[in-house]
């Protein structure tokens, strides 16, 4: 038998994901790393155009990150707390989320730190493996995005999921590291912004705003 | 009489009430939501939530606060530790009492 307080819990996460915005704040900081990699491939570190390229870009990301909570906040109060209501999680599912961000950050670095130390002692050669890593970034990528699906239910992870995986192997077949990371980034960025642009468009057509006290 | 079954009769009656308890256990998952969020998740009408609403609040289970949201009121709603508490003694005496 299922348990309601685990379903009322799912759905009041569910409604976190319900404007896209989450989404859309993924794919322009994935973007962004995208377009810098373009970038390092474009222009020579030697050309007298790299320094203020890199510096346009360092001033970019600093201001989306220090911006992002506050932008996000401003158009969920304009956009969705008049339409399905402010709420505000609980402390333990914010340490939560927090705690399981840590546990995937340490695996991935004990990973790779254990596969690089096997791949030298066994004589490997590493950039042959290297050249997989936007396989393994859609892999992650895709792995995350099918567990949202499984766990809140929404089939648009499970696309995201899909071509993130396709997406990462396909780059790493076909062009060399740098320029398959850059398009594995950008590609990946284009599609959860306009999968969250989709979702918010939807979100806001379909869903009226109350006039009255919320 | 089963003495598990009899736990039912000691159920807290203010939070046992189905619109009560679906308020309680939407505001038990959450730190804080307003009118709206809380009128979305329950399905209530305006005037059934706000007269539940104000019978737990007279219970100092929740808490409300008025605020405003540009020129549109807000009613932000939580559970006090009280009503927390209150809460998980009553999902565990019915556990306790049905399973």
């Amino acid at each position: 038998m299922s348990d309601p307080l685990f379903e009322a819990r799912i759905r009041a996460q569910r409604f976190w994901y319900r404007d896209g915005l989450s989404e859309i704040v993924f794919g322009v900081i994935i973007l962004l790393q995208g377009g810098w990699l373009f970038f390092n491939r474009l222009v020579n570190s030697k050309s007298s155009w790299y320094l203020p390229g890199a510096l346009i870009y360092i001033l970019l990301l600093a201001a989306f990150s220090m911006s992002v909570a506050r932008i996000t906040a401003a158009i969920r109060e304009r956009f969705t707390y008049s339409r399905s209501g402010y709420v505000d999680y609980d402390e333990s599912v914010r340490k939560r989320w927090i705690r399981a961000r840590i546990v995937w950050a340490v695996l991935a670095i004990v990973t790779c730190m254990m596969f690089l130390r096997y791949a030298g002692r066994e004589g490997w050669d590493l950039d042959h493996w290297i050249q997989w890593l936007p396989a393994i970034g859609g892999l992650t990528v895709g792995a995350v995005s099918v567990y949202v699906w499984v766990r809140q239910g929404l089939p648009r992870f499970l696309a995201l999921g899909v071509l993130s995986i396709i997406l990462g192997v396909a780059v790493s077949i076909e062009y060399p590291l740098k320029l398959a990371m850059a398009i594995f980034l950008a590609g990946i960025g284009c599609a959860w912004i306009c999968s969250g642009g989709v979702t918010l468009w939807n979100y806001v057509r379909t869903t009226p705003p109350s006039a009255d006290e919320t | 009489m089963n003495s598990r079954l009899r736990q039912i009769a000691d159920l807290d009656r203010l939070i046992h009430e189905p619109a009560r308890l679906m308020i309680a256990a939407t505001l038990y998952l959450v730190k804080e939501a307003d009118f709206l969020y809380l009128q979305n998740q329950t399905d209530l009408t305006k005037g059934n939530l706000s007269s539940h609403l104000a019978k737990l609040e007279e219970a100092g289970y929740v808490e409300i606060e008025k605020t405003y949201r540009g020129k549109i009121p807000m009613t932000v709603c939580s559970l006090t530790k009280k009503g927390r508490v209150s809460f998980k003694a009553y999902e565990a005496a019915l556990r306790g009492a049905l399973f």
